[in-house]
């Protein structure tokens, strides 16, 4: 389905288009953590080139939680704030190392030409 | 999450909002508490850190739509949701919705009372075990043919073949005079012969039914009756049951609901008597054959009139220029019905298209009004395929509310019709407002409803939105291609009007001329029942002319008749018996060897009575006794066939019988023709009269009277009458014969009036939809309008315009329209009388009729136009 852009403030940068499942799923790979955290931790390992908005992550979320790639749960975290955990499941991480090698093989296929 | 788990879970939360949109709503609010808190680690000031963590995390109104969009089990709560708005958006417009509801309701609701009619005289199997294996069979002389006689009956059963069973039962008309304590009660039944439960497929739930000791007086009772008088008691086998004055056995109940063909309310059905027959006539038996399996029809009919044959010439001399012919019962039964129904049926098929046509007119006006608000949804995000699926939840739920008012308009509808209609169609007992009915009542309105719907979602300008929204609804709404839609769907509805208007024009002119044929009798002041001479005790000629003449004196007395008449079949369509004749010195094969006339038994005084015209020679009189020569008269078709010289007086004829020792009929009167077997409709055919005082076997008999007075005078004092000489004698089928020629045509009549009442609707439907179009066009032409009276043109510049734009629009569908009526309204010739399917006279009233209301309908907003002030309308804009 085509979906509206909401208008978009100028620092809010895209994934590169198709990886950002993936990009989800290597995040929540790291360790099971909440939404917020899978944005901050797309946002520290890009250096700040990805900046994901809310209405990408979590629409991307209850995709993965439809496909069964990831499950979550409401879970009491540290300042004994309520928030919902995502975490991989084996069918996400077997889904991720293929998203993983196909990406990798695109990437250098596409670095070879652009390298010509 | 199962695909069924998340199609549950939406259900529930469609019913009870929230907890996964709480969920997120939580996660979200967890997700924004972390950016502020992130903000505030930054050293941003509290005052901006909300603010900047906003910005950060995106629109998040956004959000919850687009998760939702990714969950399971979209569709259901999409439903749930698209009817919420449709029914807000039906609210919102009241005027729209009741426009839309009735049009549809009123489709709907004939359409569907038509079609349970059809349903249950046309499509439901007959209430019998495997039904398409039952056919009726009639004996056929070239053109003509009639039901069986007794000694055909006798003939089968000496010579049957395996290939069938054969079964038969006497005219079911009369009914009995059941014997009770207070006094003889009239009550549905018929003789049957013993095979006839067999050859049916139904057998008693109570009883071992017909013995098969010859002639044992035995009786079949109905449900009904088994519960009214014997308490539904198993007792109730081996009592007696008194009937016509005589006792039978119970020996039976039969199934609730169980009737012999074209009976209606059953409740008696007795063991005919096997009489050794001494003649080939006279022809009663209705006679119903089982063909088995492996058989075809027509060659069981022709083994069976083979066989026949060969005993009928060997016992009675009978000729074989005859044969059996089957017909499926089902046919015999339903008739001209058929086409009557399926008619009907069509031409609520165009009325419904008309709806449809309206209601989609209707949605595209609405469609432009709503154009501006689609637009501005679509531009805040609302998706496109949401939108269209907006508009087609309104239509079905405007649908489902129309099916449901045209389901009860049905159901008023078949009560209505239902009182007149059961004197007309057969099978209509068996009709019933059922859960079908109320299905197919909703599935025609929501699926009418989502035709039209769909025709305005294709509609919204999506291509063009952003346009649209700046330039206001002047440019796409009114655009050619939008306009043209709804002109042409305008046209198609007048065209079909016009068919169906024809059809109703022509049917009305027909039930008038019909209704001003002479019926050949004077029915004025004329009044008539049927009494039956039970066995017991008239069981001679002379009890029996007793009877008739101390009735006669009796009603003279009693109800002041100037004049009393006694006759075996009544005019116009009461035809009880036909004969077959032999003419004396007709050549072998001719038709004058061996025709079949309808048989009429009439007293002396019939004619006169009656005000049947006495044409040439004498009426019967106090000289035809017993045992004085055998005399006739016929009417002017039998004598113009057999006597072309125009002398039949003193010609003569055997009746009946052929045997060569039997003393011939003496012509003795020629009488103007009257119809008995085919009605006003289909006119007299060649009629032989005999003189009762020569056929005193006669036990049944119409009994004709002129008294002074109407019905309500007449018949209980023929009641009392009729007690005073026999107490156990009932009154029956009493009618003024003014009403039996109003009964006769009550057929063309009912079809002449539903048609008519089909085409207002559908010229009702047609107006209103000229009318939608021309108030919109008018509403849509305000700002031209105005700056050409700004600019100087008159008043009747602007509503000539006007009109000119709405007829152009009739004249169009006129021509169209007649084009189809000629095609279709030949399939009505059958059903015309005197009126040709292309009357150009009907043709011209339906047109002028059309223009006429169709100006109107466009003089409405054409005035309106004209009244606006120039100056308002283009500060407004």
């Amino acid at each position: 389905m085509k979906r509206e852009r909401s208008a978009a403030s100028d620092d809010a940068r895209d994934v590169v288009k198709g990886t950002l499942d993936m990009l989800i799923l290597k995040a929540l790979d790291i360790s099971p953590t909440h939404g917020w955290g899978v944005a901050d931790r797309i946002e520290t390992l890009s250096r700040g080139v990805f900046r994901l908005q809310t209405g990408t992550l979590y629409p991307a979320l209850h995709r993965l939680l439809r496909n069964g790639w990831v499950a979550a749960e409401w879970r009491t975290s540290d300042n004994a704030r309520r928030a919902r955990y995502y975490k991989l499941t084996a069918a996400g991480r077997k889904q991720l190392d293929e998203e993983r090698s196909s990406w990798l093989r695109a990437a250098v296929a596409v670095n070879r030409i652009l390298d010509v | 999450m199962s695909w069924f788990e998340g199609i549950r879970q939406r259900i529930n939360e469609a019913f009870r909002p929230g907890r996964a949109d709480r969920d997120l709503q939580d996660e979200l609010r967890d997700h924004l508490e972390r950016e502020i808190e992130r903000q505030l680690a930054e050293g941003v000031p509290i005052e901006d850190a909300r603010r900047r963590a906003l910005v950060r995390a995106g629109g998040l109104h956004q959000v919850r739509e687009a998760v939702r969009d990714e969950r399971p089990g979209r569709i259901v709560e999409d439903a749930i949701s698209d009817l919420r708005v449709a029914v807000r958006a039906a609210r919102r417009n009241p005027a729209f919705t009741l426009a839309v509801v009735v049009s549809l309701a009123l489709g709907v609701g004939g359409t569907t009372a038509v079609f349970s009619v059809v349903n249950a005289v046309l499509l439901r199997p007959l209430p019998y075990v495997q039904p398409d294996r039952l056919y009726m069979m009639r004996v056929w002389w070239n053109d003509f043919s009639s039901t069986l006689s007794p000694a055909d009956f006798v003939a089968l059963e000496e010579q049957g073949t395996d290939a069938a069973s054969v079964a038969a039962y006497f005219p079911p008309e009369d009914g009995f005079a059941m014997g009770t304590a207070e006094g003889p009660q009239l009550i549905d039944g018929s003789t049957v012969t013993a095979g006839l439960p067999g050859v049916l497929g139904v057998s008693p739930i109570v009883g071992a039914g017909f013995s098969s000791v010859p002639n044992a007086p035995e009786a079949l009772i109905g449900e009904t009756l088994w519960r009214e008088r014997y308490g539904a008691s198993p007792d109730a086998i081996g009592q007696p049951i008194v009937l016509d004055g005589d006792s039978y056995t119970v020996v039976g109940v039969m199934p609730a609901g169980f009737n012999i063909p074209g009976q209606r309310n059953g409740q008696a059905w007795l063991k005919a008597l096997t009489r050794q027959p001494t003649r080939r006539g006279p022809f009663y038996y209705i006679t119903v054959v089982r063909v088995k399996e492996g058989n075809s029809p027509d060659a069981v009919a022709a083994k069976l009139t083979s066989s026949a044959s060969a005993f009928l010439r060997e016992r009675f001399g009978v000729l074989p220029d005859w044969q059996y012919r089957l017909r499926p019962l089902r046919d015999t039964l339903v008739g001209d019905i058929r086409q009557s129904l399926l008619l009907l049926l069509g031409a609520m098929g165009l009325v419904l298209t008309i709806a449809v046509v309206n209601v989609a007119n209707l949605f595209l006006a609405r469609g432009s009004a709503r154009a501006r608000e689609i637009a501005v949804r679509a531009s805040l995000g609302a998706g496109r395929g949401r939108l269209a699926r907006h508009l087609l939840a309104e239509s079905a739920l405007l649908g489902a509310i129309g099916g449901s008012g045209g389901m009860v308009l049905a159901y008023l509808l078949l009560n209505l019709a239902g009182k007149e209609a059961v004197r007309v169609l057969p099978r209509v007992n068996e009709l019933r407002a059922d859960t079908g009915m109320a299905l197919f009542a909703l599935a025609c309105g929501v699926g009418a409803g989502l035709i039209a719907g769909i025709v305005p979602a294709i509609r919204v300008p999506w291509s063009r939105l952003a346009t649209f929204l700046r330039e206001g609804d002047r440019s796409a709404s009114s655009g050619p291609v939008h306009g043209r839609a709804r002109q042409a769907l305008v046209v198609a509805e007048i065209a079909l009007t016009v068919t169906v208007l024809t059809g109703a024009v022509l049917l009305a002119k027909s039930m008038m001329r019909l209704q001003d044929v002479n019926p050949g009798f004077r029915a004025d002041g004329l009044a008539s029942f049927r009494i039956t001479l039970p066995e017991n005790p008239y069981d001679n000629d002379e009890r029996r002319a007793a009877v008739i003449a101390a009735l006669e004196e009796q009603l003279r007395r009693d109800v002041n008749a100037s004049s009393v008449a006694f006759a075996f079949s009544l005019p116009p369509h009461l035809l009880v018996m036909s004969n077959n004749y032999t003419v004396e010195g007709a050549a072998v094969g001719s038709a004058g060897a061996s025709g079949v006339a309808e048989w009429n038994l009439v007293s002396d005084r019939y004619f006169s009575t009656m005000g049947i015209r006495l044409i040439e020679g004498r009426d019967f009189g106090s000289v035809d006794r017993a045992e004085s020569p055998s005399v006739a008269v016929v009417n002017e078709s039998f004598a113009r066939r057999h006597y072309s010289d125009g002398r039949a007086i003193g010609k003569r004829l055997k009746g009946g019988n052929w045997d060569p020792s039997d003393p011939w009929t003496t012509i003795v009167g020629v009488v103007s023709d009257v119809p008995y077997g085919k009605g006003l409709w289909g006119g007299a055919d060649m009629t032989v009269y005999r003189p009762h005082s020569q056929n005193r076997w006669v036990q049944a008999t119409y009994v004709i009277l002129k008294a002074p007075g109407d019905a309500s005078r007449i018949m209980p004092a023929v009641q009392q009458s009729v007690r005073k000489i026999d107490p156990n004698l009932p009154v029956r089928d009493f009618s003024m014969m003014s009403e039996r020629i109003h009964t006769s045509m009550l057929e063309p009549r009912l079809r002449s009036v539903i048609f008519t009442m089909i085409a207002a609707l559908a010229l009702a439907l047609s107006i209103t939809g000229i009318y939608g179009v021309m108030a919109y066009h008018v509403a849509q032409r305000r700002r031209e309008n105005a700056i050409r009276r700004a600019l100087g043109a008159r008043v009747a510049d602007v509503v000539g315009r006007t009109l000119a734009a709405g007829l152009r629009l009739t004249a169009a569908g006129l021509v169209l329209g007649t084009v189809g009526a000629l095609l279709l309204t030949r399939s009505l010739s059958s059903m015309l009388f005197h009126v040709s399917p292309r009357d150009p006279a009907t043709l011209v009233t339906v047109a002028v009729v059309l223009a006429g209301a169709s100006v109107l309908a466009c003089s409405v907003p054409a005035l309106r136009s004209s009244r606006v002030d120039p100056a308002s309308i283009l500060r407004d804009e």
